[in-house]
């Protein structure tokens, strides 16, 4: 008996350590234990109270983008004749870090989109919508291409797709931007990309997998026949009636705090990996570096493939190259920028595409820090209003007949 | 059912509960009753194929311990024919097939429209190979009786079903007959295993496995850098060794709250002083399988002659490699082991031979440390790449034509670096808990702060990280074997 009585005390002692650490987020306090060891700026920074408007952004950014274009679609419609603009960016276009001098404000921070989404609204001249996430690939960029050029009632005139060097090593198609495959002509279109035998198509192959494994598991159709050990695929082991049990154990246990925070706890021990990758390993966004093989030729791709897209729907695309503090240097080698350039000049050319060259446009006095380093790619205030005020110019230029807004 | 799973974890504290609250003589009978209820959940009509095993090793292992000596060869060999022919039907079967076509289409014949459309049965590649043990070792006889219900809890216990331990009768069927109390350091023992199993799989395994995938994509591996190359092998070596370990963690743990213990299944392979060694420290429990069922039976025919040890050595882990899967890419595998192993045997003889006192050269130990270690991650390509010419193409970019750069983010070179850094000190961590732990049982205030406190804090972290890395989608590597 009083063996069994330790050996509750233990699991209950388990149980509600667990239940605390769940709601602690103890990883955050590592974090701030580390910031504070390593003198990081202050936080206050970077903008947590930042503008949020369902009607101009993709407020999910990549977690759940079809209710946002639910909301997207409904404020379109409303707004006939009016010409419409995407962009479609990492997080420059999501994120505010003071610059010096800049002090915390009360009001909701704006970025460089929501300021030119301002400017169109007032002016009734034309709707902007920013479509960006944090880390975003090209992979990700032309994957919501062909959902808005896929889907009529959010089909833009304009797309301005953000370029940014090293963002050409990022990979792949997140998990909540799968579900944009419900629609069954997207599907269609990327089953079509994924056989298309493009450098990305791999990886689109690779997500549509991902997405059906998800759906089969989310309803537990799982047959657990047919799997062939000769791929690496692994037979099901869920079964019909695993997969059954797992779901109601999984949608009885959603409600729990400690499971309902565990994407918060993910975020939070990213974060802290993220500081002792910057503090231990010294390895920072400043860092510079080469990027080759694999990744940059899909990235490239990928930008071919959007242009070809647009120019087949008669989409206006754009690209400017994402400000970059000029104190910091990015490229590995003078090569790499060259080449970089050459690429995007190259582009541009052959399918007629304007490029915003925005890369030197910020000045270095206007970019603060991130954590312990200068902050390489998100702007202050007066560097979104910079950036805002140059891309508005450039609609305005390359309007293409469409616009009818000029920069005053 | 997966052992990272929800159900999983949350069935298992009750399972075991009442397995301690019933009475001594129903809980073999229970075990059984839950074994075939684990399998069944992956899909009911597949569970004919292990019982028929069962039945099948059950028969011949009567008529094996009944029958005089020639007899006993009959049924030993007709129960082993028997189990082959089930693993090389379902396993094998498509593959062969597919070959035919090949050769027949190489020889400008039609191929022949058959398909098996089989699917691989759950776990059978271990359950095989613990029934031919079975037999092999009633033969021998080292198993004198058994009952109907002991063969099939043998074959079927359900920690170990799907991707072992393979373990033996005579060290699994005392512990099921021993009649034993529960004791808290079963618990403790067991949670242990668990939880660094949930944390080695979903932490650090598929985390890693995000990269390898992208990397081994063909059109990738094509345009990898030598550097990219050697990280995504190693990363798939790290990755293979927590995914299984993983799993053998969970496997030895849930089997421990019962009180039952399983063999070990790894012993920081890559520590490995040799490639001899590694075998002693990699699937520990496939490795005295083949030694003691294969390797020797067949040298002793050739009572050690170094020609005939050195081919049986590549053909054997050949064999080993097809019986991970039927791919060429693991037969491929196998022969790079057994290559690797017959290159140490003959420096082994050389050196006794002819320079006796290299035997003891510091500077020859780690030189033979860092080859096995490189040449056991060389040979993860093959394992893992989709095709040999895709294996042949990465192994070209590694070894012969170098191709500078780097193609992925710093993030995947850090997370390599890490784990393999991790594996490095992982002895020594075991070491320096296990002295902990030790000095707190010393006293009795500080024993109880370990048992209800610093312990479950390790376990709920554990738990923590767990939850935080859950992916319902990602499956044990070794499931497919």
């Amino acid at each position: 008996m009083k063996r069994a009585a330790s050996a509750a005390g233990v699991l209950l002692s388990t149980l509600a350590l667990f239940s605390l650490l769940a709601r602690v987020q103890p990883f955050d306090w590592a974090s701030a234990f580390l910031d504070r060891a390593f003198h990081a700026a202050p936080k206050w920074t970077n903008v947590e109270n930042l503008y949020r408007d369902p009607e101009t952004q993709e407020i999910s950014r990549g977690d759940h983008p079809l209710a946002s274009f639910a909301v997207l679609a409904k404020y379109w419609e409303a707004h006939p004749g009016v010409p419409r603009a995407v962009f479609i960016g990492n997080s420059q276009m999501l994120t505010l870090t003071l610059g010096p001098g800049e002090a915390p404000d009360r009001e909701p921070g704006k970025t460089f989109v929501d300021l030119i989404a301002d400017r169109g609204r007032q002016d009734g001249k034309f709707l902007a919508y920013r479509l960006s996430a944090g880390g975003m690939s090209y992979e990700e960029a032309l994957w919501y291409v062909y959902y808005l050029l896929t889907v009529p009632e959010i089909k833009p005139d304009a797309i301005l797709v953000q370029i940014n060097y090293q963002f050409f090593a990022q990979y792949g198609v997140r998990d909540g931007m799968l579900e944009l495959l419900k629609d069954r002509r997207f599907l269609d279109k990327i089953e079509q990309a994924a056989a298309a035998g493009m450098p990305y198509s791999q990886i689109f192959a690779v997500s549509l997998a991902r997405f059906r494994s998800l759906v089969e598991r989310a309803t537990s159709v799982a047959t657990g026949g047919g799997e062939s050990d000769a791929s690496h695929a692994a037979p099901s082991t869920s079964g019909r009636l695993a997969g059954k049990l797992e779901n109601a154990v999984r949608d009885r246990l959603q409600s729990l705090p400690e499971l309902k925070g565990s994407v918060a706890g993910k975020k939070s021990f990213l974060e802290m990996l993220y500081r002792f990758r910057l503090y231990i390993f010294r390895v920072a966004p400043s860092s510079a570096r080469s990027i080759s093989g694999p990744r940059l030729l899909q990235s490239r791709s990928c930008l071919e493939a959007m242009a070809q897209i647009c120019r087949d729907d008669h989409v206006r695309l754009m690209l400017f190259h994402a400000p970059l503090n000029p104190d910091v240097k990015l490229y590995g080698t003078p090569q790499d920028k060259r080449e970089h350039y050459a690429f995007v000049r190259d582009l541009a050319a052959r399918y007629q595409i304007p490029v915003g060259e925005f890369e030197e446009a910020i000045p270095s006095q206007y970019w603060g820090k991130i954590l312990n380093g200068p902050e390489v790619l998100h702007l202050g205030r007066a560097g979104q209003t910079i950036l805002a005020d140059m891309l508005l110019d450039m609609l305005a230029k390359n309007a293409g007949g469409k616009w009818t807004y000029a920069v005053q | 059912m997966q052992f990272n799973s929800y159900s999983y974890l949350l069935l298992l504290f009750p399972v075991v509960a009442l397995y301690w609250g019933l009475p001594a003589r129903f809980r073999a009978t229970y075990l059984l009753g839950l074994s075939l209820l684990f399998y069944a959940c992956w899909k009911p009509l597949y569970l004919i194929l292990p019982l028929l095993v069962c039945a099948v090793i059950y028969v011949c292992g009567h008529k094996i311990l009944a029958a005089p000596e020639s007899g006993k060869r009959r049924w030993m060999w007709g129960g082993v024919a028997f189990v082959l022919f089930t693993l090389c039907l379902f396993k094998y079967g498509q593959f062969f097939i597919d070959n035919v076509n090949a050769l027949l289409a190489g020889l400008g014949q039609s191929p022949l429209d058959v398909q098996v459309g089989l699917a691989l049965p759950l776990g059978i590649s271990f359950y095989s190979f613990e029934a031919i043990g079975f037999l092999i070792d009633a033969r021998q006889g080292r198993v004198k009786w058994f009952s109907r219900s002991d063969s099939a809890l043998f074959l079927m216990f359900w920690p170990n079903i799907v991707s072992g331990p393979i373990v033996r009768f005579r060290e699994l069927m005392p512990q099921f007959r021993a009649h034993r109390a529960f004791e808290l350091a079963m618990l403790l023992r067991g949670m242990d295993r668990l939880i660094w199993g949930l944390v080695q799989k979903n932490l650090i395994a598929n985390n890693i496995a995000g990269w390898v995938d992208e990397g081994f994509l063909s059109r990738s591996a094509r345009m990898n850098s030598t550097l990219d190359n050697w990280t995504l092998a190693i990363g798939f070596g790290l990755q293979i060794y927590m995914d299984f370990a993983a799993y053998s963690n969970m496997a030895i743990g849930s089997a421990q709250l019962l009180g039952i213990t399983l063999p070990e299944n790894f012993r920081f392979p890559y520590h490995a002083l040799n490639p001899s060694d590694f075998w002693s420290r990699w699937h520990m429990t496939l490795s005295r399988w083949i030694r003691d069922y294969l390797f020797f039976p067949i040298n002793a025919r050739f009572r050690g002659a170094p020609g005939p040890l050195y081919l049986s050595l590549v053909a054997i882990m050949a064999l080993v490699g097809l019986w991970h899967g039927a791919g060429w890419g693991f037969v491929l595998w196998g022969v790079m082991h057994g290559t690797y192993l017959a290159l140490h045997r003959m420096w082994e003889q050389l050196q006794e031979s002819r320079f006796p006192g290299l035997g003891s050269s510091r500077w020859i130990r780690w030189a033979w440390r860092i080859f096995t270690l490189l040449a056991v991650m060389a040979a993860w390509v093959p394992f893992r790449a989709g095709s040999v010419r895709q294996a042949l193409d990465m192994l070209r970019t590694m070894f012969v034509s170098f191709r500078f750069g780097t193609s992925y983010q710093a993030n995947l070179y850090l997370l390599i670096l890490s784990v393999g850094v991790l594996c490095v000190v992982e002895p020594y961590l075991v070491q320096v808990l296990t002295r902990v732990e030790n000095a707190l049982a010393k006293r009795q205030a500080t024993l109880a702060a370990h048992i209800f406190l610093l312990r479950p804090l390790l376990y709920a972290l554990g738990l923590l990280l767990f939850v935080i890395f859950d992916d319902r989608n990602a499956q044990f590597i070794y499931f497919q074997f």
